[in-house]
């Protein structure tokens, strides 16, 4: 492999690891956790949760 | 700098030359079924009394309280710990439960009830959050030990047998409108 080719391969597996094991995780953490802030906001209106 | 961000912006939405798309589909699966374990796991540990107790404002106090109570001690062994009657169990209310926790590391930081006289002086407005709570899911931490269909009337006192067929089966009473302070001391009701 040329030295481009070389540095294009590192260069995608380093994006995928990234990818992976950062961003993906993260942005779950902050989706589920925003979904639950959104959950408590709506509860401090409405009153606790009812399940009947 | 520059030029090394504007690479990597490239690398992510080209297609990839050097790995394979198996590679990166089941890579990604596995990740993803790796991340969902790692996350639930952490949840569950943050749903556990032991995890409750790590902080000494529960430890001292309502974990010392419960303890001689029928809902920690009795002949069948069968006991409640803190996030059986604490935490919902369906996902969004837990999860939002979470959430509020935030509020509760908060107050750990910066000592909110970090001792006795601070706990009791702040005990009825949390005791009122909680008994708001069970009020509104009409008691239901109570009830998914205690089902009022598998209670034997006849084997209560006279008294709760009385309250239970007029108030509870009737629906126009829960569980907690009678049943406060039992598994932690009350507050002091006269205190504003």
């Amino acid at each position: 492999m040329t030295e481009e080719q070389n540095l294009r391969k590192t260069e995608e597996w380093r994006t995928w690891v990234f990818l992976t094991v950062v961003l993906a995780p993260v942005l779950a953490v902050a989706i589920v956790g925003g979904f639950g802030l959104v959950v408590w906001i709506w509860q401090l209106f409405n009153g606790p949760p009812t399940y009947h | 700098m520059r030029n090394l961000l504007r690479r990597y912006w490239r690398a992510l939405w080209r297609p990839s030359a050097y790995y394979s798309l198996g590679f990166l589909t089941i890579g990604g699966f596995v990740a993803g079924v790796v991340f969902w374990g790692a996350f639930n796991t952490a949840l569950e540990a943050t749903n556990t009394e032991k995890f409750c107790i790590t902080c000494h404002v529960m430890r001292d106090n309502v974990y010392q309280e419960i303890q001689p109570t029928i809902h920690f001690t009795n002949r069948s062994g069968v006991r409640a710990k803190c996030p059986d009657c604490h935490v919902p169990k369906d996902w969004t209310h837990k999860i939002a439960r979470k959430m509020q926790a935030s509020k509760e590391v908060w107050g750990y930081i910066f000592r909110t009830i970090h001792t006795r006289e601070k706990f009791l002086a702040k005990r009825k407005e949390l005791a009122e959050r909680e008994w708001a709570r069970m009020k509104a899911n009409d008691s239901l931490e109570c009830r998914n030990c205690h089902d009022l269909d598998s209670m034997d009337f006849t084997r209560q006192s006279q008294r709760a047998r009385n309250e239970h067929s007029r108030e509870l089966q009737t629906g126009q009473k829960t569980c907690i409108d009678c049943h406060k302070g039992i598994a932690h001391r009350l507050p002091d009701m006269a205190r504003q």
